[in-house]
């Protein structure tokens, strides 16, 4: 079986601090926008998008230079967060089309794709879905395919979207290009300049004789890589990261949360395209504010359910910044998402069919909106002590299998249970009771043999519910927590009460105060 | 000219999508098991699938509606299918939930008590979903709005949409909801054991379901007292 031959690509996003710039802040597109590096006397303009160009802006101005040209002129310093993120996103999706991903320096991710023809039909057509990638993803690239990685490196650099360099055609396709697409180092470069060598090409026409003795090692090399020569790999592959951050750097502040929810949301959404790329879905949630003038707010997440809808996700920050507002005007933020595990469930074959895990974890997400985070999910009881004590755990998809076993449906013989119903909150009423009577010089139960602290309840006055006892049972006695500050004793009673129904009391002997539990029905 | 051919003339000359049967064909039915064999008889199978099945209350609270409701769950959970059930007055005992043989690991419950707004959200998210088998839906005891109608149109459309049983707990509405179909109960009659007071304890109940004029059916239940006896 003939050994598949290495190939190599490079996605790279030129003008990445524009790109930065433009992807957190969407409105920027099409403005006339300049990314300015360093401060003071030293700052320079260092990339200008097509529209300030038009105005006449260049690189390397200073920003009063820059704005004299065009008043309408943006310039904005890109924060190193939002450079490290931006470039982040690159590599996510370097690594959502090749398992063996380089870092390569700011803007370029380097792959190892031998293969990969054959998923997509060519490496042309990987290209093509990249670019298209990036696109979705808010990133504008190109990709250079080649059989070595700086020789991919360079494909990219050549303009087109997409340039393949098929093995024997690498040294024509590249002679064209200015010689500092090889990165000489700079003492290379001027010896390059002495010998008046401008072009790849007019390098690679250099004899090989007597490179290594005027130009050196470095020198031999970039000889071979001019000649479509070039044997580098992949050396050290990135370790995918579990936590997508995105940033936001404002240069004015928002003193209300209906903007921040705005900018939160699309930074939500380009998380989600970056978990979608990787086949992950979100879990965790943290946000970073960052105050004016000053100062850090920070809130955490954890969804009952995975959720995956960008305006749900949110919704719920902004429900949580509700309750727990920024002390002052907001000027940027961070945004992680930790990946979560994808809700995965192996149906049966001949089992009841299973509803899409993906459906669910949406709906959970959706109800965790509309009724709260934590108030919906699948019960679980924790406790068995006179009252129940229950927690939810988040709904997923579990197999039929798993938990299908004897139950009371085999055994049709089994009585149904009566259901308990509670009220919730326990309505507070009052209660005559068999003491009471006795202390008005009635007993009706004197055919009863019964201490006087066991009174049974023979009327009830409440706001939802007024009777004449008609038939009790009671009292059961519980008490728990003694151990506590909230001790809590008294007696359960059943009564039923004509024509309204049966219901359960709690006499709390403590306050010796009577409420209405619930009811069976 | 035959009365088909001049229908079909007329109906050509106007667009189409502005004429439609006056009565569709009926859709056959199916029914979702209630667990129950006496109720399943009386309904024809069970609770009526695509529908809101409305349980409506007799005169006393203790009908055994939740009863019922909670044995059609532990059912269709027990199966392996999927129910929720929208506790839009916070009132569900899951204790009793369990004792009936629930698998809560096929259970989605929406706690309460919430705002019957919020419940009829949420209803309509998880009915549209197509995810469950049965929905279980007990709104909040809060008054209806004008608007009430529309959301228990909307609700009556979307189990038809992705044919999912639903069961409504609710007092009366108050109007009627088209495609709903009611099963009446009357107060469940208690079996209480030994005499008044200390010695004696609720045994149980017969309830007793009502189909329209299908007819009637008696259900005997017993009280589970769980750790309080």
């Amino acid at each position: 079986m003939k050994k598949a031959e290495a190939f190599f690509a490079c996605i790279m996003a030129p003008a990445l601090p524009l790109q930065a710039l433009v992807r957190s802040e969407p409105g920027l597109a099409g403005c006339p926008l300049a990314s300015v590096h360093g401060t003071g006397t030293t700052a320079r303009v260092d990339f200008i998008s097509a529209a300030a160009r038009a105005r006449g802006i260049k690189v390397g101005m200073t920003p009063s230079q820059a704005r004299s040209l065009a008043p309408d002129v943006t310039l904005r310093r890109p924060s190193p967060e939002l450079m490290r993120v931006t470039h982040q996103a690159l590599l996510d999706l370097a690594s959502s089309f090749s398992h063996a991903v380089q870092d390569g320096d700011s803007g370029v991710a380097l792959l190892d794709v031998t293969g990969h023809q054959h998923i997509h039909g060519s490496y042309l057509l990987m290209g093509q879905a990249i670019v298209k990638a990036a696109a979705e993803n808010g990133l504008t690239v190109r990709t250079g395919f080649a059989a070595g990685v700086r020789l991919a490196r360079i494909a990219s650099r050549i303009g087109d979207p997409v340039v393949v360099l098929t093995p024997g055609t690498e040294a024509a396709a590249i002679a064209h290009l200015g010689i500092r697409v090889l990165e000489p180092s700079g003492e290379l470069a001027a010896r390059f300049i002495q010998l008046k060598l401008s072009r790849v090409g007019e390098l690679a026409a250099l004899p090989s004789t007597g490179i290594g003795s005027r130009l050196g090692a470095d020198g031999v090399t970039l000889h071979s890589l001019s000649r479509g020569m070039d044997d580098t790999v992949i050396e050290a592959p990135l370790v995918c990261q579990n936590r997508f951050q995105e940033c936001v750097s404002l240069d004015y502040t928002l003193d209300n949360l209906e903007p921040l929810v705005f900018l939160l949301s699309a930074a939500t959404d380009r998380i989600l395209r970056r978990l979608e790329l990787r086949g992950l879905c979100p879990g965790r949630i943290g946000l970073t504010l960052n105050l004016d003038p000053a100062g850090l707010h920070a809130i955490n997440l954890q969804p009952s359910g995975l959720v995956e809808n960008p305006s749900t996700i949110a919704t719920l920050l902004h429900r949580t910044l509700i309750r727990t507002p920024p002390p002052a005007p907001v000027c940027g933020f961070m945004l992680t998402i930790e990946s979560g595990t994808p809700a995965t469930a192996q149906c049966q074959l001949f089992g009841p069919p299973a509803p899409n895990p993906a459906r669910i974890r949406d709906l959970t997400g959706r109800l965790a909106v509309i009724v709260g985070d934590g108030n919906a999910g699948s019960p679980e009881i924790t406790e068995t002590r006179h009252q129940y004590s229950t927690v939810l755990r988040p709904f997923r998809l579990v197999p039929a299998a798993v938990t299908a076993g004897p139950t009371r449906h085999d055994c049709p013989d089994m009585p149904t249970p009566l259901a308990f119903r509670r009220f919730n909150p326990p309505v507070q009423a009052l209660v005559e009771s068999s003491v009471a009577e006795r202390r008005g010089g009635m007993d009706v139960f004197a055919d009863t043999q019964r201490p006087d602290d066991q009174a049974m309840p023979l009327r009830i006055h409440s706001d939802a519910l007024s009777g004449t006892v008609q038939r009790a049972a009671g009292p059961w006695y519980a008490d728990s927590g003694w151990w506590t500050d909230q001790p809590r004793a008294g007696a359960f009673y059943d009564v039923e009460i004509a024509g309204r129904g049966v219901f359960r009391l709690w006499h709390d002997l403590l306050s010796d105060q009577w409420t209405i539990e619930g009811i069976w029905d | 000219m035959g009365y088909g051919s001049a229908l079909a003339k007329v109906l050509s000359s106007i667009p189409s999508g502005l004429v439609r049967r006056a009565s569709e064909p009926r859709e056959q039915l199916t029914a979702l098991p209630t667990g129950l064999t006496g109720l399943d008889t009386l309904l024809g199978g069970g609770w009526a699938r695509s529908r809101l099945n409305m349980l409506e209350p007799g005169p006393s609270a203790s009908t055994g509606r939740t009863t019922i409701a909670s044995t059609t769950v532990a059912a269709v959970t027990a199966a392996g299918m999927q129910a929720a059930w929208l506790d839009g007055d916070g009132s569900l005992d899951i204790g009793s939930l369990a004792a009936t043989g629930t698998v809560f690991e096929h259970l989605l419950w929406v706690r309460g008590p919430l705002g019957t707004d919020r419940v009829m959200k949420a209803a309509s998210q998880v009915i549209s979903s197509g995810v469950f088998e049965l929905v279980v839906l007990r709104p909040s005891g809060e008054r209806w709005s004008s608007g009430a109608a529309m959301q228990w149109a909307r609700l009556s459309r979307e189990a038809g949409a992705t044919r999912t049983t639903v069961l409504v707990l609710a007092g009366s509405p108050g109007m009627p909801i088209p495609g709903s179909y009611g099963v009446f109960f009357s107060p469940m009659l208690t079996r209480w054991t030994g005499p008044f007071g200390q010695a004696g304890f609720l045994d149980g109940a017969t309830i007793q379901v009502n189909a329209d004029d299908d007819g009637a059916t008696s259900i005997p239940a017993t009280a589970d007292y769980g750790g309080l006896q």
